[in-house]
Formats: C-alpha cells, structure tokens, sequence
C-alpha cells in the first residue's frame, strides 16, 4: 500500500508487463476474447470517471472509439505516420475532440448533455458512412499490417496482450486521478456545483478537462479495438454500443469508484462471452445476470462490496 | 485606511421581489462584522451577491480596492470564502477529503502530476491533507476523519463546511449562519476560533456573519449591520444596534430586553389516568443497518403535553424523531400509539394516524410553489375545498411572510421562511401529535418568540408536540417534561428546568479543561453510559 501510493509508476509498469504478459500464455483463440475484455474495461473505467466522478452523462463512447479505430487507420495509411506515433496523436486528438465536446455542451446537464452527445454519436457516424474514400464508407477500413520497430508484424495475440497492458495503466492512472485534488474537484462539482466553485474549482474548467480525459482513453480503446478486429466497421459504433457501456458504469457503480468498472465488464462481458455454448441463450444470460447484480446490489457493484467490506472490518473500511 | 470590502447600495430583484433594495456594509481589514436582520431580509442573498452567485441590478462592491471578479471560483480565487446555509457538503467524500477541497485554490498539481503522482504532487497532497486535520481539529470535529460524511449529525457538517472555508486561506471569510444546530460549547468554541484567526498575524483574517443568534453575535462582533427589507437599517457598535428602535421593532424583539419574558405559561398535564396516552415508547431501539444509535428509550406523552428532548449533537435526537415515524425502523421495544402498536408500520402508515414529523431536512419539494406544497401536504386528509381554504388561511395569518410568497417556488425561499413552510405544512395537517425537530434553527428572535406562541395554542388545542433542540430557553418554559438524550439513551428527565440544568452542567463539564472529576449531578446513569468515556476524551482533545 505504501509502495503504491509512493512510486504508482513503477507499480503500474510492473503489474502491466506482468498481466501482459501472464495474458499471453493464454490460448490464442481465448486471447482475442481477453484483449476485447480489455477494451472494454478500459471504456467503462473512462466512463466511470466522467459520469460517476464528474457527472456528466455522456452516450458517446461509440463515437469515441470509432474516432480512435478510423483516425488511426487513416493516419497510418494516408498521412503513411509509423504505428508508434499514429497512436498518441490519435489519442490526444481523440482528448481534444472530447474537450471540444464538453466545451459546446457545458450548459447542459443531466439527460439533456445525455442527448446532446446523442447527437454527437449520430453526425459523426453518418459522417463515417458518407465519407467516400476516406472512410470506407458502408464497408469501413481494413488496417495495414502493424509494424513496430523491431518486430516486423504484430499478431493479433500480441496486440491482446498489449491490450491487457495499456489497460492495467488505464487503470493506474484513472485511481490515482480519481484520488488526487482533480478526482475529488470533479466530485465535488458533481455534489454541488455552487459550493465546488467556492473553493476557487473553475467548474467550466474541470468539466472540459473531464471530457478530454476520458475520450483520450475511450480512443485509445478505439484504437486497440480496431487493431483487434483488424479495421473499422460503421456498423459497430452504434448507439447500443454506448447504452452497454453506460450499463456497464452502472453496473459497476456510479460514485467514481474504478473497482467497480473492472469488475462489471468481467461480469456482463467476460462470463458471457467465454460461456459461448449458451448459443441463443446468451442474451438471456446477460439479462439474468444484469438484472440479478441490480437487485442484490442497487447502488452497483463497488458498493455493494463495500458494505461487505465495512460489515467484514467495521467502519474503518476505506472507500473503494 | 480604506475598508477591505466595501458594498453600498446594492440592488437585486427576482421578478417582483426586491431581495436586496440599497443594502450596504463595510468590512475592514481584521474585524469581525455581523449582519441581522428578520427572515427574508436579504441577508443571504447579500452574501450571493458578494459571491457571485447572483447578479447585481444595481450599486457597487470593491473588495482590496478592486471591483469583483464575475464568477464565483475567480472570487473565491482573489481571496473571500464562504459557508452556506443550508449544509452544502460533498457527500461522497471523506471529511477530510471535504475538507482538502478546500485547498483548491492553492495547489496547483495538473492532470499529469495528478496521474503519476509526482514528487510536487505528493508533497502538496500530503500538506492538503496535513493542514485539513489541522482545521478539523481546530473546529471541533467529533467524528474520524476517514468517516464518510453523509449521515453525520446537521452541526458536524457546519464545522467541516467552516474548516473548508478556511482551508482556502481567505482573506474575508463570509459565514451564513455557522452556528445553527451547533450546541452552546460549539458556539463557544466556534466564537473562540474566530477571535483567534482574527488576530492571527501571519495570515490576518476578516470575517463577515449573518447570525440569528443575537448574544453570540453582540458578543463577538466588533461592529453590526442590521437590514431589513433589503436595506441597511443602521451599522455600528453592538451596544448602538441593542439600543436602536428600529431593529428592536423589527427583528430583536424581547430578546433585546436581558432576560426572555413575556413568553406564556405552561399548560396542565393531562396524563390522565386510565386512559391510554397519545405516544408511548418502551425499550424502543433504533439504528442504521446493525449500528444501534438509540437503546432503551422510554418515553410518554399525553394530550396537549409538551415534551422537549435536549442533547448534544449526535447524541441521537433526530433518530429517535425519525424512529417515530418508521424511518430508520425501530429494531427492538414497542411504540405504542392511543394504546395500540404502530412499530413496524410504514411511514405514510404512521403519518396517517395523526403524527406530523417536521425533519430536520425540512422535507419541503423545492420544484414546487408555497402554496402548492401546502396542499400536496394535505392529500390523503381528502379535505373540501372550503376546509382546506379555511385551514390555510387561519395558518397565513400566523405567518403573513409565507403567504406573501404563495406563488414563490419553495426552493428560492429564506432559510427562515423554509422553516415557515415546513411547520406550515405539518399544521395544516391538524395532526394529534407533532413532531419538530431543531424548528428554532434559522428563525429570527421574534419569529421564535412566535413559535413559542404558537406551540402554547396548539397544546391549549389538545394536539400534543414535542421538540427536539439545541436551543432549549423558549420551550422550557412551555414544557411539562424534558428528557436528556446522550450517546442514544435518556439520562435524565423530569421538569425541564431541572433537566436542562444537567445539561448546563454536562455542557460545561465538556467545555472545562481542569477538571478530570465527572461532576455528581450528571447521575450514575450518565456515569454508567458508555458515552462518559467517549465524553471525558473528547474533552480532552479540545480542552488540550
Ligand atoms: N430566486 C428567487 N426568486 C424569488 N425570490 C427570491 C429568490 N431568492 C430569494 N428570494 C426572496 O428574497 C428574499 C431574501 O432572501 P434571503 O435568502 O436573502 O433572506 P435572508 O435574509 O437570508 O433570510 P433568512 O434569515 O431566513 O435566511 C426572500 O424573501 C426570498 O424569498
Ligand atoms: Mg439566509
């Protein structure tokens, strides 16, 4: 615990390489299922920091990742930039983007921002299917063989792996943000926004700032989805895409704790997909399983476990 | 020398109202300035103002020379802190973590030193949360610093809103009444704290407070300011607002005379034997989930009785209150109501049979207007139209404020003029048995002396009332009975004047600092609960 909250750097890239590369011992036809897994954590913890730390209701992680999977395709392909620097800037244009979004959206609140990135979602994915060459239109982008510096062509395997790493760092650094002046400025404005501006939180500010941060990891996602998949389908990045993201947070709890983000994604995500023989049934599956953690848990699953945890080791149980 | 803020003929309007109609104050540097004045007089809105919360219509602020920033954080920023005065914490946070809030201002960490948690970051994260203890302790926080703060007592959240303020290192601190809910060593403490930051060299500090409680505020202000309607009365020296005619006329009241009088005589007891009284609780046991906040209360109250239930904060007051109505559930013992159980029935269950709880949380719905809330409060009465009429405007008359803000929607209301409506509510109900919590909380001198009327007619009515307060002198006089609630259990009860003498001396025993003896008039019993321990070691903390 000292040792985390001393050097989390080094504690992150430890635990990184070590699940990455615990990930890919796995067998290859599982592997492809855990590197999705890890996208989709890292989505829901992006969100479980915009919508349970800070707030803001937003319905536009598919608009997100497609902006991470087609930018990163078409600036490897067009603008002919090297794998390893196509992925920052594809990031932080992904971070300004969503700036950008909040910035137009920051008089709204509650299910009307909800609606307003909405329609975010559908202009860009109408965009993506009229958009000729550029994108692929219907058919979306097929992505060029991944190259890095010394190995000439990445497996999809390696790319799950990677996946796993890059979303033990999501984590990292979502739980050290989430404990730091910023995580508790954006709960504060979440709680109360006129007494969060009293202790000199540029509200405005913090919001952006929120919006940059998560669609910086959301593209990220995009882009390693992208990479597993190996392209860009339009038909991906629907609005059913963002409402399983959005049930994920809720599943996981909406008090800008992170615990729950990863394990909701292993519950509704994980146990269904690996359970494949259920065939037809899997959607019954998902339901049962939704509806299940909703009633045993109503206010989500971090806390849940931390009733668990104050019953187990009285009142002095710290928030998780 | 020219005053740190200075704010003269300052002009707001909603719609019609003129909140604020050449209002003017003028704090200098190191003074402790008081505002007064009645409910509805403007006072918050003028610390909105001074906040950037509300804009202004008319007139001029400087503050250090200067003319306000135009929002909020950036005048927070330049340097003036607040409270509100209905609480406004973060609920999900830790109380320290509330309070490191409060350090914004000052730390300058960025995103990225956020996430990799830099050498810079750690060193300012550990002097926010160094410097937050400091605060918590300084104000008198009760509770561990790692609680969650949710459910923490009304007068715990004051203080940790006060440490938040002044986490920020203001050079003006704006208080909207710090001391409501707080116990008369709170006030005490939280008086001394600000003496002491005023003269505090290193970082002088000016403070700015609307009060309604008028010897806390003579006693530590060097000057006042008194509105009403929105405008300044008069400003000057404690000894000149006592004497002024105005301000005893429209807000001090009898209070400004030493003693409190005039108030009415207590009425008979009407325990009568044989027949069952309204409310009786036996052994009844209270809590959240397994943690029991109230044991063994035993409690009765006849017809057109008045009991009044005193204690410190936290002592379990608003449980035992809300345990009547069925929520938190009574976990052991037996209510009985006319003779017949009711633990165990549902809220609207209760509230059916005749019992009207007025919450400390006010219970009012803030989307709707006054007049509406009023009436949603009588469905399930299925009063006739005309009754209903009848039954509010016998009420408006008690309260002529209220009903010049029918239309207002009740969440903009005053403070004071909240209260207003949330008894409103309760009376109009015409319940058996009533129930208040703290209702002296926010009330101007001469609206309390109009309560205390006011719960002497309804006794004399035969509805029976009991109160729960801090605030004890202007019901003791009315009360057949006082209990003294501490750490969940009666350890004292009989005529008020006896029972609020322990308390005096319970106070005072928390309060001294030389002493290690648990005075004997506090009883065996008081000896015997485990609050005596937890007691004796807080007072060691503060006194030390
Ligand atoms: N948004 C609003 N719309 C309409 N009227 C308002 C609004 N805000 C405040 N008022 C009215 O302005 C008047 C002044 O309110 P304010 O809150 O400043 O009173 P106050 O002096 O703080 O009273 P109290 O002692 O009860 O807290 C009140 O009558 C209130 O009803
Ligand atoms: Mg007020």
């Amino acid at each position: 615990m000292r040792l985390w909250s001393r050097h989390p750097v080094l504690c992150v890239i430890v635990a990184a390489l070590a699940l990455g590369s615990l990930a890919s011992l796995i067998p290859s036809y599982r592997l492809f299922i855990v590197g999705q897994l890890a996208v989709v954590i890292m989505v829901t913890v992006a969100l479980a920091v915009l919508m349970g730390g800070a707030g803001l209701l937003s319905l536009a992680s598919a608009a997100f990742m497609a902006v991470g999977g087609y930018s990163v395709i078409i600036a490897m392909t067009q603008l002919h930039l090297p794998l390893l620097a196509a992925v920052p800037l594809v990031v932080l244009g992904g971070a300004a983007l969503g700036g950008l979004l909040g910035f137009v959206t920051l008089r709204l609140a509650g299910f009307y921002l909800a609606i307003a990135t909405i329609g975010f979602l559908q202009v860009l994915l109408q965009g993506l299917k009229h958009g000729g060459a550029l994108t692929g239109g219907a058919y979306g982008l097929v992505m060029p063989p991944l190259e890095l510096p010394f190995l000439p062509e990445l497996s999809v395997e390696s790319v799950a792996a990677i996946a796993v790493s890059l979303m033990v760092v999501t984590v990292g650094g979502a739980v050290t943000t989430m404990r730091s002046r910023i995580g508790r400025a954006w709960i504060a404005l979440r709680d109360n926004e006129a007494a969060a501006q009293m202790q000199g939180i540029d509200v405005r500010y913090m919001k952006v700032l929120a919006f940059a941060f998560t669609s910086g990891i959301i593209s990220l996602a995009g882009v390693l989805h992208a990479f597993l998949l190996s392209g860009t389908n339009p038909s991906t990045y629907t609005m059913s895409l963002s409402i399983f993201h959005i049930t994920l947070v809720v599943v996981g709890g909406m008090s800008g704790s992170i615990l729950g983000a990863v394990l909701a994604p292993l519950i509704l995500f994980f146990l269904p997909e690996t359970f494949s023989a259920l065939g037809e049934w899997r959607d019954f599956f998902y339901g049962t399983i939704l509806l299940l953690t909703l009633v045993l848990m109503p206010s989500g699953i971090s806390a849940g476990i931390r009733s668990v945890a104050i019953r187990l080791a009285g009142p002095r149980a710290r928030r998780v | 020398m020219s005053a740190l803020l200075e704010a003269s003929d300052l002009r707001v309007s909603f719609g019609g109202v003129h909140a604020l109609d050449g209002f003017s104050v003028a704090v200098d540097e190191g003074e402790i300035h008081g505002i007064i004045g009645p409910n509805g007089a403007g006072k918050t809105t003028a610390i909105n103002v001074l906040t950037g919360f509300v804009k202004l219509h008319g007139g001029r602020v400087r503050f250090g020379g200067h003319p306000l920033p135009g929002r909020p954080h950036l005048i927070a920023q330049a340097g003036i802190g607040r409270t509100f005065q209905s609480s406004a914490i973060f609920p999900d946070l830790t109380a320290l973590e509330n309070v490191m809030c409060g350090g914004h201002r000052w730390s300058r960490t960025g995103l990225f030193g956020c996430m990799v948690r830099s050498k810079v970051a750690r060193a300012e994260e550990a002097e926010l949360r160094r410097m937050a203890s400091v605060w918590l302790e300084r104000v008198g926080f009760q509770f561990p610093h790692e609680a969650p703060v949710r459910a923490l007592p009304f007068g715990e959240h004051r203080k940790m809103e006060i440490a938040r303020a002044l986490m920020g290192k203001p050079r003006l601190l704006l208080l909207d009444e710090p001391t409501a809910g707080l116990t008369p060593t709170e006030v005490h403490l939280v008086g001394r704290l600000l003496k002491a930051l005023r003269s505090d060299s290193a970082h002088p500090l000016s403070i700015l407070l609307v009060e309604h409680n008028v010897p806390f505020i003579f006693s530590l202000c060097d000057r006042v300011t008194a509105v009403d309607k929105g405008a300044t009365i008069v400003s000057g020296s404690p000894a000149e607002i006592r004497r002024h005619g105005g301000v005893i006329q429209s807000y001090l009241g009898n209070e400004g005379a030493a003693e409190p009088q005039a108030v009415p005589r207590r009425g008979e007891t009407h325990l009568a034997e044989g027949t069952p009284p309204v409310l009786e609780m036996r052994q009844v046991e209270a809590g959240y989930g397994r943690v029991k906040v109230i044991r063994g209360i035993d409690l009765k109250v006849g017809a057109g009785e008045l009991i009044v239930i005193c204690g410190r904060n936290g002592a379990g007051k608003s449980t035992l209150l809300n345990a009547l109505v069925g929520q938190p559930r009574v976990l052991g013992g037996q209510v009985l109501w006319f003779g017949e159980r009711i633990d165990g029935l549902s809220v609207s269950q209760i509230v059916r049979k005749g019992l009207a709880l007025v919450p400390q949380e006010r219970g009012i719905i803030s989307e709707q207007s006054v007049e509406a809330n009023l009436k949603l409060s009588t469905i399930g009465l299925r009063l006739r139209r005309a009754e209903y009429r009848a039954r509010r405007d016998s009420l408006m008359e008690r309260f002529p404020k209220l009903w010049e803000r029918r239309t207002q929607i009740a969440g903009t209301l005053s403070g004071g003029e909240r209260q207003m409506l949330a008894l409103a509510k309760a009376l109009i109900r015409r319940p058996k048995l009533l129930v208040l919590d703290e209702p002296s909380i926010g009330l101007a001198p001469t609206i309390v002396e109009a309560l205390a009327g006011m719960v002497a007619d309804i006794c004399r009515d035969g509805i029976s009332v009991i109160v729960a307060e801090q605030n004890v002198w202007w019901v003791a006089p009315l009360a057949q009975r006082a209990y003294l609630l501490e750490s969940g259990k009666f350890i004292a009860e009989g005529a008020p004047e006896d029972v609020i003498h322990r308390e005096r001396i319970l106070e005072n025993f928390l309060g001294e600092t030389d002493t290690d003896e648990m005075p004997p008039e506090l009883g065996p019993a008081f000896a015997e609960s485990p609050g005596a321990e937890i007691l004796s070691a807080q007072r060691d903390v503060h006194g030390g």
